[in-house]
């Protein structure tokens, strides 16, 4: 096209897919440093680092939201496995009786609309008294993410070979050994994938933990949102920045199972 | 060394079909056993069921004597060597080795010593430390081998060995398992679905279609005297006739053929011969004339189709004769090579020439159920 190679136009797309992820962190970045930064300036005219100070201020409730985000997303990855696990193994090495409208049952969180699901559940856990509490929040986020795992450990176990697990049971490994030694090292980098997932999921939840926590429960989404609602770019910048940060690092850490090395883990696994 | 028992196993998916029915199998004590049969007639299921991954739906197995039902796969020390997915992929290879052992607490030393040797044993030393993806197929399956036997199991399970070999592979490790097993003296059970393999490789061979046990003995026993024509066809017998005997001889639309020791001297009975035991342009007893249909060249031999009498049969001989359609030949049927097969008319009938078919069931349990070893195709 336009005389141009294909090799080109795929460069092209990927640096601009990337291009529109990465530059609008730049002028976060800048923002991050500077309490006052006013079109049509390329460069800001004021410079600060009020914004980092202010967020180790309690009333700032910075880090306590960063901490509930944390504990609420570490928690809710952790629980989705030992739900997540026997459910993936049942879609995809089994076939059974209304195996389509479970597996529907199960994605179905992938696709309702957000709010109209949390208004739903927002009335139900208002009569069981789960309202405004962590432990509700954790069961919204736990129903967020669990799809995310068993259709990322789905895939997996649809490409698994029973044969080992039944081979190590006759070699004199007990159903409990077995799943430590041959099933968890084969299934490892889809739980690292669906494990990123997970966590991202949650990390991610505003409208959820807003309506069902009601405030009460406060991560840092919530905490961000609102500095952007007040308009102060500032301080916005350097909470957005914190909330990424975490993100980031998970996806570094992981980044090996993504993409597998030499071949081997992959993607849904393939 | 464990002699196995199976008595009338029967495995149901579901409410009708029956993967395996009514099996009733004795195997000795340090026995090499192939179940040989087509794809899905039930083998590989009665091998897991022996394994203890399956649950008969009836029937019992036992080892030694001892009913193994309730002991579960980890307890019974029944290993099994599957055809794929062979190793522990996250495993290198001392440790996919000496897992059977580690099972049993045994301490990390001594575990490893004796998986060293049992990869000596597999001709594999200096491989401990790579990984199965390191292996070619044939190494994997000699790991996978080591890895049964370093445990000392009483009952080795193999499922379709040879089946993703090249032929150069499967001979060496064809050569591989006899002399292991000949070594170790373990009873040892394989599966597969080539005639061949179970030929060379078993002490004796079941053929199992459809779940239902056709025959069970040596392997001549399939060639000289096939319990049924589909166990005669599935061993590449062709040239089928009907026959009658009286006397001595058998009577058929191809004339009188005289027989040597024939226990009955009444009744209806299948004669076959088989394409190789034809001889062509030779002379004695039971000769005729026939006239050449076609030649076919493979190589190694010449396949005639032969007109004798209004009847086509096929032959085979040595591929130096040149053969054209349009040709008179005579061909003789030697007598020690026409089979008798129990024809599948009639329900129970006792089969003719049953003494010589009885032998090759030497061991059978359970007397009552011998007419289901003559069960063909027939209803």
């Amino acid at each position: 096209m336009f005389g141009l190679s294909i090799r080109f136009w795929r460069n092209a797309v990927i640096v601009g897919i990337v291009a529109s992820a990465v530059l609008p962190m730049i002028p976060m970045i800048v923002w991050c440093f500077s309490s006052g930064w006013y079109f049509p300036n390329l460069i800001p005219e004021e410079w600060s680092i009020r914004g980092w100070v202010y967020i180790t201020e309690p009333y700032s409730r910075a880090f306590p939201a960063l901490l509930n985000s944390l504990l609420i997303a570490g928690a809710v990855t952790l629980i989705a496995f030992p739900i997540g696990i026997p459910a993936a193994r049942a879609l995809g090495l089994y076939k059974f009786r209304g195996k389509r409208i479970v597996e529907y049952l199960i994605l179905a969180p992938l696709i309702v609309p957000e709010l109209p699901m949390a208004i739903g559940i927002h009335i139900l856990f208002i009569k069981y008294g789960l309202a405004n509490t962590l432990f509700g929040v954790m069961i919204i986020h736990l129903i967020l993410v669990v799809p995310y795992v068993v259709l990322v450990l789905a895939g997996v176990f649809a490409n698994y070979g029973p044969e080992t697990e039944q081979s190590a049971r006759t070699l004199g490994a007990s159903p409990l050994r077995v799943f430590f030694y041959v099933t968890l090292p084969a299934i490892f980098p889809g739980m690292v994938v669906g494990g990123l997932f997970a966590f991202i999921r949650s990390w991610r939840t505003y409208v959820f933990t807003l309506i069902i926590g009601g405030g009460v429960v406060e991560t840092l989404p919530l905490v961000v949102f609102s500095f952007i609602g007040e308009g102060d770019n500032h301080v916005s910048a350097v909470l957005s920045v914190l909330f990424i940060a975490p993100a980031i690092l998970m996806l570094l850490f992981t980044a090996r199972y993504l993409t597998g090395e030499k071949g081997r883990g992959g993607f849904m696994g393939i | 060394m464990t002699a196995v028992v199976l008595h009338n196993l029967t495995k149901r998916f579901g409410s009708e079909v029956a993967a395996v029915d009514n099996l009733c199998l004795e195997i000795k004590s340090g026995e090499l056993v192939g179940f040989l049969g087509p794809s899905g007639c039930g083998k590989t299921t009665t091998l897991k069921m022996v394994a203890g991954l399956l649950h008969p739906t009836d029937g019992d197995i036992t080892f030694d004597g001892l009913s193994v039902l309730d002991i579960p796969p980890e307890r019974r020390g029944a290993v099994m060597v599957f055809q794929n997915h062979l190793l522990f992929p996250y495993m290198n290879v001392i440790d996919n080795v000496s897992f059977g052992l580690r099972m049993r607490n045994l301490p990390k030393r001594a575990t490893h010593e004796r998986a060293r040797h049992m990869l000596d044993l597999v001709r594999l030393s200096g491989f401990e430390q790579r990984r199965p993806t390191e292996l070619s197929g044939g190494q994997q399956q000699r790991v996978a081998l080591a890895r049964a036997l370093v445990t000392e199991p009483r009952l080795l399970l193999l499922d379709e060995p040879l089946s993703n070999l090249d032929a150069h592979l499967r001979y060496e490790m064809r050569e591989l398992i006899l002399s292991l097993q000949r070594k170790l003296k373990i009873t040892t059970i394989f599966v597969t679905h080539d005639q061949q393999e179970a030929v060379i490789l078993s002490d004796r061979t079941a053929v199992i279609f459809q779940g239902i046990l056709q025959q069970f003995g040596k392997p001549r026993d399939f060639y000289e005297r096939p319990a049924s024509e589909r166990v005669a066809r599935f061993f590449g017998t062709e040239n089928f006739l009907e026959g009658v005997l009286s006397g001595g001889a058998v009577e058929t639309s191809l004339g009188k053929l005289e027989l040597t020791d024939c226990q009955q001297t009444e009744g209806r009975v299948l004669v076959s011969i088989r394409p190789d035991a034809i001889v062509v342009n030779g002379a004695g007893t039971n000769t005729l004339d026939a006239t050449v249909i076609s030649s076919l060249y493979s190589g190694t031999n010449t396949r005639l189709s032969l007109d004798i009498a209004g009847i086509e049969l096929q032959a085979i001989e040595s591929a130096h004769v040149k053969y054209a359609p349009g040709d008179r030949v005579t061909v003789t049927f030697p007598p020690e090579r026409v089979v008798l097969i129990p024809t599948t008319s009639g329900n129970g009938t006792k089969a003719p020439d049953a003494a010589a078919i009885e032998d090759s069931f030497d061991g059978i349990v359970n007397q009552p159920s011998v007419d289901t070893h003559y069960r063909g195709t027939g209803q």
